[in-house]
């Protein structure tokens, strides 16, 4: 058997289509049966021929063992040349389809890895290559020629057509005082004084970075509307309830249907010394005022 | 177990060539979404376009400020320089030019342009006429002007309405 193994069409194939593996297997098989037979006759013909009555060969080559056992391996050989050369284009076919659709396979496992990871990078990775300060989350860099590649794609996702720094800078927050995320359903003051820029304005933005659909029109407070309805103080400080419903508060901006929000901070055309050092803005402050327990 | 190899290193290698592909096109892909939304599905090109003012609906670019009453014009240099003015405002007003590669190539404000902003965009090899004041070099054909002006409240954005309405973006 050990001599047929080495000639075996399937184990020089390896991986095989359905069709080739199954058309093989059968020869394979019967290959296998026959050669078990076939060995042990011919090693009983030797035998026989061997103690052949005066310790001769049979005088007849048709007769010799060996002759039948060349005549057999000739014939296998031949059967399998000829089944190999009708196999091989089958079997052939079959591995490289099945390679074929392997690498397809790998392939779109690997797209939908970089996909998955890239909208993963632009829609969580938002602080990245920020500054932040007091929980207001600037860059340097937004709106700038020269970011990275991430910065771009990220200033692209997020805030597409904004202005450069000399124009406009943006601060963006998602946490209160105290660290923990904003939620819709909480209540929140937030104070502050007069801001390093010509004009500025704070603005609620859902999850999905447009405004939250609620129909209340409060998204926003900002520099002209704060000086008239917030009455700030001779200081200049001012004080705007961020809540789901409107109270009794001077001015509001609702958080109804904003889930998981941002609030974002313009400084229009800022104070050199707000652009050069962010930790020189007197940032407002977002405290909790009242927040429901969260629901088990 | 080197055919395991041979397919992590593939699966690897796609994710990683994917991934960049994906970050480095992502401000040409949404700006050419921002594009086909600005001009009407490419029916507006070279022409100022005043939507009313941003609501809770407004979709058109993200993060819009409901403060402010946005004007845009998504211009095509193909055929030649695009002329840019907008009219002078009292109160905070900008014209930003964006390139198709989302990069702020050019921006004023009415302290810069107390008369208001009047500029010309010209694409790669293409002269600025004669006796223009402003000009602004675009890399890319295509891009997005984008106008802001101050309207905190109704009343402010319906004087920013009254003078944006001689505002200019048309072919030379």
């Amino acid at each position: 058997m050990g001599g047929f193994q080495g000639l075996n069409p399937s184990r020089r194939h390896g991986h095989l289509g359905a069709i080739g593996q199954a058309g093989l297997d059968n020869t394979k098989a019967n290959a296998t049966a026959r050669t078990g037979n076939e060995n042990h006759a011919i090693s009983e013909v030797e035998v026989h021929i061997g103690v052949f009555p005066f310790g001769l060969t049979a005088p007849c080559p048709l007769l010799s063992g060996r002759w039948v056992a060349y005549r057999w391996f000739t014939y296998k050989a031949l059967e399998r040349r000829r089944y190999d050369f009708l196999a091989r284009p089958v079997a052939e076919e079959g591995q490289s389809v099945r390679a074929a659709v392997k690498l397809g396979a790998l392939v779109l496992i690997g797209a939908g890895l970089g996909v998955g990871s890239a909208l993963y990078m632009l829609n969580q990775g938002m602080n990245i290559g920020k500054e932040t300060v007091q929980g207001w989350v600037g860059s340097h860099v937004s709106g700038d020629k020269s970011a990275d590649p991430y910065t771009r794609a990220l200033v692209a996702r997020a805030g597409l057509l904004a202005l450069t720094q000399a124009e406009t800078l943006y601060f963006n927050r998602t946490t209160d005082e105290a660290g923990k995320p904003l939620r819709a359903d909480c209540t929140y003051q937030l104070e502050g004084g007069p801001q390093p820029a010509r004009w500025w304005s704070i603005t609620i933005y859902a999850a999905d970075n447009y405004l939250p659909v609620n129909g209340d029109d409060a998204q926003s407070a900002d520099a002209t509307r704060v000086a008239t309805f917030a009455k700030p103080d001779d200081q200049g400080r001012w004080k705007v309830q961020v809540s789901p419903q409107k109270s009794d508060a001077v001015h509001w901006i609702s958080s109804k249907n904003a889930g998981a929000y941002a609030l974002t901070l313009r400084l229009y055309n800022p104070q050199e010394s707000a652009r050069q050092d962010f930790k020189s803005i007197a940032f407002p402050t977002v405290k909790t005022v009242s927040c429901p327990s969260v629901p088990a | 177990m080197k055919s395991l190899i041979k397919s992590l290193v593939i699966v690897l290698v796609t994710a990683a060539v994917v991934h960049l592909a994906v970050i480095l096109s992502a401000p040409n892909l949404l700006m050419a979404v921002a594009f086909k939304r600005l001009s009407a599905e490419g029916k507006m090109v070279n022409h100022m376009i005043h939507p009313p003012r941003t609501t809770e609906a407004s979709r058109a670019i993200v993060r819009p400020s409901p403060d402010l009453a946005y004007s845009s014009c998504a211009y095509d240099l193909s055929k030649g320089p695009v002329r840019v003015k907008a009219a002078k405002a009292t109160d905070y007003m900008s014209v930003s030019v964006y390139a198709a590669n989302s990069d702020n190539i050019f921006a004023i404000n009415d302290r810069q342009a107390p008369n208001g902003v009047d500029l010309v965009i010209v694409g790669k090899g293409q002269a600025a006429p004669a006796g223009t004041a402003l000009v602004v070099q675009s890399p890319t054909q295509r891009g997005i002007v984008l106008e802001r002006r101050l309207a905190p409240s109704a009343e402010a954005f319906a004087k920013a309405e009254l003078a944006r309405k001689q505002d200019v973006c048309a072919p030379l």
